[in-house]
């Protein structure tokens, strides 16, 4: 098998792989979010930072080594984002301009991997939101082809039921707002047609995971060389080099923005290239003066330094001017721990059984964009469940186990006894109570009557009443908590059963 | 999507179907017949109320002293049994219709002959997902599926049909579930509970499982619309689960203890009795429960037990 055939078959893979995982089906969900962001170079980095011990965070180690072998090999063989690029490319082979030697806009892509990282330090994670690579392809997975499998698979299901079968189940995409629609939908459009117009051009000026890798594999070992005796500059290599980065006038390859796909050793009629190991690991030459590169680096590390300094974070600033912030899902933590940790890539969103995540658009203020919330329009979260936390592949979401998920208080309830009905009207309803599962919602009997009444010292804010109140507006609202806190457990009065005893022998009638 | 546009798109899809496929044409007829069985039974008891036993041996005893099922299901006909799947709660916590009971019903269906037999429930946990998860804890989708019954879809707006209520005082349109339309015998299957809102979870209360838009009694009046539904449909058969009560922390429930076992079921035609009963299982004053009180005006049933032929039978005694 060639090189370039191995990483055809491990892309697909992988690429298969993330898409089911954010089709939503919990149990694949849950266990390819175990694995497969393990290998996915953001979300294994955050791990790193935040948690060094961590076995994800070993992924990003483990990247790193491999990329200071081999080059740049994530943006081939394991992004995405970038499989879907490849995929693009492939499918317009026919209709498309060959590829060409491109120029180089490394000072561009420095500079936004520089101001991602600072505003990231900073506590806006809006650049990491929008650019990451792993998220991008989160989203356009769990929003516009979520939506196209779904629709395929409720036309099936609707055909089954004429027959009575009903083994597959009607499914219902989460709600999304139109304006993250249209982010996901443009990234999508801006990204493939970047592809098909010039490649990995995407990768190599816009993507900081790429401008980062790109500089580790200006050192890799492993790396393509042209031998100048047998090439013949026929171009076969050129013409195949999805990131327009092999040079043949100069016989030279840009290491740094090579995403080694191995196409150009499978094109090369004379085999002239070859990737193998460089002892010793020479300098690959870029063409930047020293002068600039010299200042370039330094602004970055100055940058990153005085950020990493700055004591006070946006987050904290944005939550003194709005007091109304999204309800963030159990096990975030904080305003701050989930801005600063959530990438954005909707696994939580796809994976919610009740739908009620979705993602927000501008509600987190300068923390972050499309970031997760809990809409309780939308549904409510589940008392027994704590997927989000299972598959958050970040940690913006810790994974709780049920007792503790039981008793996270996310957000805070509010009766307004000038809405509920059975204030205004006094008679009954009971909509939220009934479904209450903390006991946080209790009947009080006036003149036979049952009030709702609210203890909020059992209350997790989970939205079940908000959900179910038949009002309009909501009489009972949940408001959220920016620092998450503990709820009390409810533990019912010791009360003789005195059912046990009536009319045991007999019937009462 | 249209509601209308969509029962349209399904009639299309169904008849385009049947033309291609020779089945397809004896299922669409068999549907559509509606063939009520309402023997005119002289001797029937108006309430069987039988106790100390397991829920599956009382229902057959039950039914043998209201004349057998072949009273009620002809056959070929079809059947829906509408149990309270109303929350995820396992059996032991009694917010959910006993599933041996169930699984006891359909078999006895298929026994007197019925063609096919639906279950369902329109959940009261209305968060989209929250159907499946209560079909499956319940235990009622795996003990109705082992008895050879299509426990059926309740939670897409599809299902449903809008049907208006003649005599309502408020609810006089809802959206009802195609299956109660279509189905030549409706059995309710509730639970007795505790519903610390309405006081009583029974047959009546059930009903709320069969229409689209639940938050609409509430915001109207809870215990009239619960009446007024019966005005539309009254259920051939209801057969109250009182093997296990909760009594308290209803609807849902909370542990097992707040459950006791009073290894109770009734059965009758009357909806209005049979929850006067089950009402004074409970151990509270019927007259105290609202919707009994307000069905009883209605004339949909009878809630003056004393004046009614009731047969009492305690097993094992």
């Amino acid at each position: 098998m060639s090189l370039k055939k191995f990483r055809i078959t491990i892309s697909t893979t992988v690429f298969i792989l993330c898409v089911m995982a954010f089709l939503g089906d919990e149990k694949i969900s849950t266990a390819l979010s175990n694995t497969l962001p393990y290998f996915q170079f953001t979300p294994s980095l955050l791990k790193f930072i935040h948690n060094p011990g961590h076995l994800l965070g070993s992924g990003f180690l483990i990247l790193l080594a491999a990329t200071f072998i081999f080059g740049r090999c994530y943006c081939s063989f394991l992004c995405p984002l970038g499989i879907l690029q490849d995929i693009g490319i492939r499918l317009t082979r026919g209709f498309r301009k060959r590829h060409t030697f491109q120029r180089s806009y490394r000072l561009a892509s420095y500079c936004l991997l520089v101001l991602t990282v600072v505003t990231a330090i900073l506590g806006s994670f809006t650049l990491v939101n929008l650019l990451d690579p792993y998220s991008l392809f989160g989203r356009i997975a769990s929003h516009p082809f979520k939506s196209v499998i779904l629709w395929i698979n409720n036309m099936i299901v609707d055909i089954f039921e004429q027959f009575d079968m009903y083994a597959l189940m009607v499914r219902k995409q989460h709600h999304i707002p139109f304006s993250v629609l249209t982010v996901s939908i443009g990234s999508l459009g801006i990204i493939l047609a970047f592809s098909i117009i010039s490649g990995r051009a995407y990768c190599n000026t816009i993507c900081p995971v790429g401008a980062f890798l790109g500089i580790v594999s200006r050192f890799s070992l492993f790396r393509f060389v042209i031998d100048p005796k047998n090439c013949r500059s026929c171009r076969s290599c050129e013409s195949v080099c999805k990131a327009g980065c092999i040079d043949i006038d100069k016989l030279e390859i840009d290491s740094s923005r090579c995403v080694t796909c191995f196409n150009c050793l499978d094109a090369c009629p004379k085999k002239a290239l070859d990737y193998k190991a460089q002892v010793p690991i020479p300098f690959s030459g870029p063409r930047v003066p020293s002068k600039r590169s010299f200042l370039i680096s330094s602004a970055a590390a100055g940058g990153t330094f005085l950020s990493a300094l700055f004591p006070i974070r946006l987050s904290s600033l944005e939550a003194a001017l709005h007091k109304q912030m999204p309800i963030m899902p159990p096990g975030s933590k904080s305003l701050s721990h989930f801005t600063q940790h959530c990438t954005a890539c909707h696994l939580c969103v796809s994976v919610c059984r009740t739908n009620v995540i979705v993602p927000a658009y501008l509600e987190y203020g300068v923390c972050g964009i499309l970031q997760p919330k809990l809409d309780y329009l939308q549904g409510h979260c589940d008392f027994d469940c704590n997927a989000c936390g299972q598959v958050c592949p970040t940690g913006a979401i810790a994974p709780l186990l049920l007792p503790e998920k039981k008793r996270t208080r996310i957000g805070t309830v509010s009766l307004n006894k000038k809405k509920c009905i059975v204030h205004v009207n006094k008679k009954h309803c009971g909509a939220c109570g009934e479904v209450c599962p903390t006991h946080a919602i209790f009947p009080v009997e006036k003149e036979l009557v049952l009030f709702p009444e609210i203890d909020i010292d059992y209350c997790i804010g989970c939205g079940a009443c908000e959900h179910a109140c038949p009002t309009q507006p909501k009489a009972i609202t949940v408001t959220s908590e920016l620092v998450h806190l503990k709820a009390q457990k409810y533990v019912p009065s010791a009360s003789t059963k005195q059912l046990a005893e009536t009319h045991n022998k007999g019937f009462p009638f | 999507m249209n509601k209308l546009n969509s029962k349209q798109r399904r009639e299309f899809l169904k008849k385009s179907l049947a033309a291609g496929v020779a089945v397809g044409g004896s299922l669409l007829w068999g549907t559509t017949d509606r063939l009520f069985a309402k023997a005119a039974a002289s001797g029937t008891p108006d309430l069987v109320a039988v106790k100390n036993g397991e829920p599956d041996a009382m229902f057959n005893q039950a039914i043998t002293m209201m004349g057998g099922m072949k009273k009620f299901v002809k056959k070929g006909q079809t059947v829906l049994v509408k149990p309270n799947i109303g929350f995820a709660r396992k059996p032991e916590i009694g917010a959910t219709t006993n599933p041996k009971l169930i699984k006891s019903i359909v078999g006895h269906c298929f026994e007197a002959g019925a063609k096919k037999v639906y279950v369902f429930d329109n959940v009261a946990e209305s968060s989209y997902g929250m159907a499946r998860k209560c079909y499956k804890e319940s235990g009622i989708e795996e003990a109705a599926k082992s008895a050879g019954a299509l426990v059926a879809p309740a939670d897409n707006e599809k299902y449903y049909q809008k049907v208006t209520i003649p005599g309502a005082k408020t609810l006089v349109s809802t959206e009802v579930h195609e299956l109660v339309l279509e189905a030549d015998v409706f059995i309710n299957v509730p639970i007795l509970k505790n519903h610390r809102y309405t006081y009583q979870s029974i047959a009546m209360k059930n009903l709320m499982g069969v229409v689209w838009d639940r938050m609409k009694y509430h915001s109207l009046d809870l215990e009239q619309s619960i009446a007024d539904f019966c005005l539309f449909k009254k259920p051939d058969l209801n057969i109250v689960d009182a093997y296990r009560v909760m009594w308290r922390f209803g609807p849902q429930g909370s542990t097992p203890e707040n459950a006791v076992l009073k290894k109770t079921l009734l059965v009758s035609k009357d909806i209005v009795a049979v929850d006067a009963a089950a009402s004074k299982v409970y151990g509270m004053d019927p007259e105290r429960v609202r919707y009994i009180q307000l069905g009883h005006d209605l004339n949909i049933g009878n809630m003056n037990l004393d004046e009614l032929n009731i047969q009492r039978h305690v097993m094992g005694g």
